[in-house]
C-alpha cells in the first residue's frame, strides 16, 4: 500500500484514507492532495477534476477563469495589445504587486513571465504584446508606458487588474478545497447529529460518575 | 530611455470587429467628464461590474465550504445577500457621512 510516509515533508496518513465524507454521507477521496493542489494551481478546477469532483471542477473553472478572461478582456484594446492588466514587472518605478495575487490562476497569467524575461533580454514581446510590461521612460511613442496605457484604458485599467486579481485569489481557495476538501467539512457532521436526535440515557452515565 | 522594441503598432482600423471588441466598452463611459450629472451616471455604471465579481466570488466561496450543488447555491445565494446587505450598509454609512460634512 503506496503512503506518504515515504517522504519526509508529507504526513504520515495513507493516500488512501485522505478524503472526507459529503452532506450526503458519501465518501469523497481527495487522492494524492499534493497532485490535486498542484493542478488546481495549473488551472482552475483541474485539481477537482483529477479527483472526480466534476460539478465543482465545472464551477472552479467557469467562474474564475471567467473572471479573469473578463479583467483580461477590460485590459484590452487592439492598438495597446491584449490583456495589458496581466504583467509581471518588478523593475523600479514599476513595481506590479498585483501580478503576485494574478498569478494564483496558474497557466492563464504565465505567459506574462514569458514576455517579462523577453523585456529583460531586450527582445520584443510576442503575440502583439500580449501580457507584455509596458515600456518605461517618457511617452513618446511605441510600445505604449504605463502612464498611456492608464490613460487610453481610463478606468477599464484598474477594473481589469482588480478582476484578474480577485481570480487569482480565489483560485488560492480552490488549491485548498483541493488539497484538504471543503474548509468546513464539520458542518455535515453537525447537521447530522441535529437530525438524529442524542440518546440520553448514554450521556446521562459520565454526569452521574463524574458526581461519585 | 529608449525601448529595445520595433514599432509594432497596427495601424487604426475601423472594421467590424474594432467596433465590436471598443463599442461596449463606449457604452459604459464617455470621454466627456466635465458634465457632473454625467459623472453620476458614470458612477452608476460602475455598479454593474459588481454583477459578475459578486456571482463569481458568491459561488466560490461557498463551494469552498460545501461539497454538493444544492448545498453550494443555498451557500451562494446567502453569502451574495450577505456581501450586498454589507457594501449596502457602507454606502449608507458613506452617503451619511457625505451629507454632514
Amino acid at each position: 500500500m503506496k503512503t506518504v510516509s515515504q517522504t519526509k515533508s508529507r504526513p504520515t496518513v495513507s493516500v488512501e484514507q485522505r478524503g472526507f465524507t459529503d452532506e450526503y454521507g458519501n465518501w469523497v477521496a481527495l487522492k494524492d492532495p499534493w497532485t490535486a493542489a498542484f493542478l488546481a494551481w495549473l488551472l482552475p478546477g483541474l485539481g477537482h477534476w483529477y479527483q472526480g469532483r466534476w460539478a465543482k471542477a465545472i464551477l472552479f473553472f467557469v467562474c474564475i477563469t471567467g473572471l479573469f478572461v473578463y479583467g483580461c478582456y477590460l485590459g484590452s484594446r487592439r492598438d495597446l495589445g491584449y490583456a495589458r492588466v496581466v504583467y509581471a514587472s518588478f523593475r523600479p518605478g514599476d513595481m506590479r504587486l498585483y501580478y503576485l495575487c494574478q498569478v494564483g490562476v496558474g497557466l492563464p497569467a504565465l505567459p506574462a513571465l514569458v514576455q517579462s524575461a523577453r523585456v529583460r533580454q531586450g527582445k520584443a514581446p510576442l503575440w502583439n504584446y500580449f501580457m507584455a510590461p509596458p515600456r518605461l521612460g517618457t511617452d513618446d511613442g511605441d510600445p505604449p508606458t504605463l502612464s498611456r496605457l492608464c490613460y487610453e484604458l481610463h478606468s477599464y485599467f484598474d477594473l481589469g487588474s482588480l478582476y484578474t486579481a480577485i481570480a487569482g485569489l480565489l483560485n488560492l481557495l480552490v488549491v485548498f478545497d483541493a488539497f484538504s476538501g471543503p474548509i468546513f467539512p464539520e458542518d455535515s457532521a453537525r447537521r447530522e447529529e441535529k437530525a438524529e436526535p442524542r440518546n440520553e440515557s448514554s450521556d446521562a452515565v459520565p454526569e452521574t460518575t463524574a458526581k461519585q | 530611455m529608449n525601448h529595445p522594441m520595433p514599432c509594432r503598432r497596427p495601424p487604426p482600423s475601423n472594421s467590424f470587429f474594432d467596433q465590436l471588441f471598443n463599442g461596449a466598452k463606449s457604452l459604459a463611459f464617455s470621454e466627456d467628464i466635465s458634465n457632473p450629472l454625467l459623472m453620476t451616471t458614470m458612477a452608476t455604471n460602475y455598479l454593474w461590474y459588481f454583477i459578475p465579481l459578486l456571482i463569481a466570488v458568491s459561488l466560490v466561496y461557498a463551494a469552498t465550504r460545501q461539497e454538493t450543488m444544492p448545498f453550494i447555491l443555498r451557500h451562494a445565494v446567502r453569502t451574495g445577500m450577505w456581501i450586498i446587505i454589507f457594501m449596502g450598509i457602507i454606502a449608507v454609512i458613506l452617503q451619511v457621512l457625505d451629507a454632514f460634512t
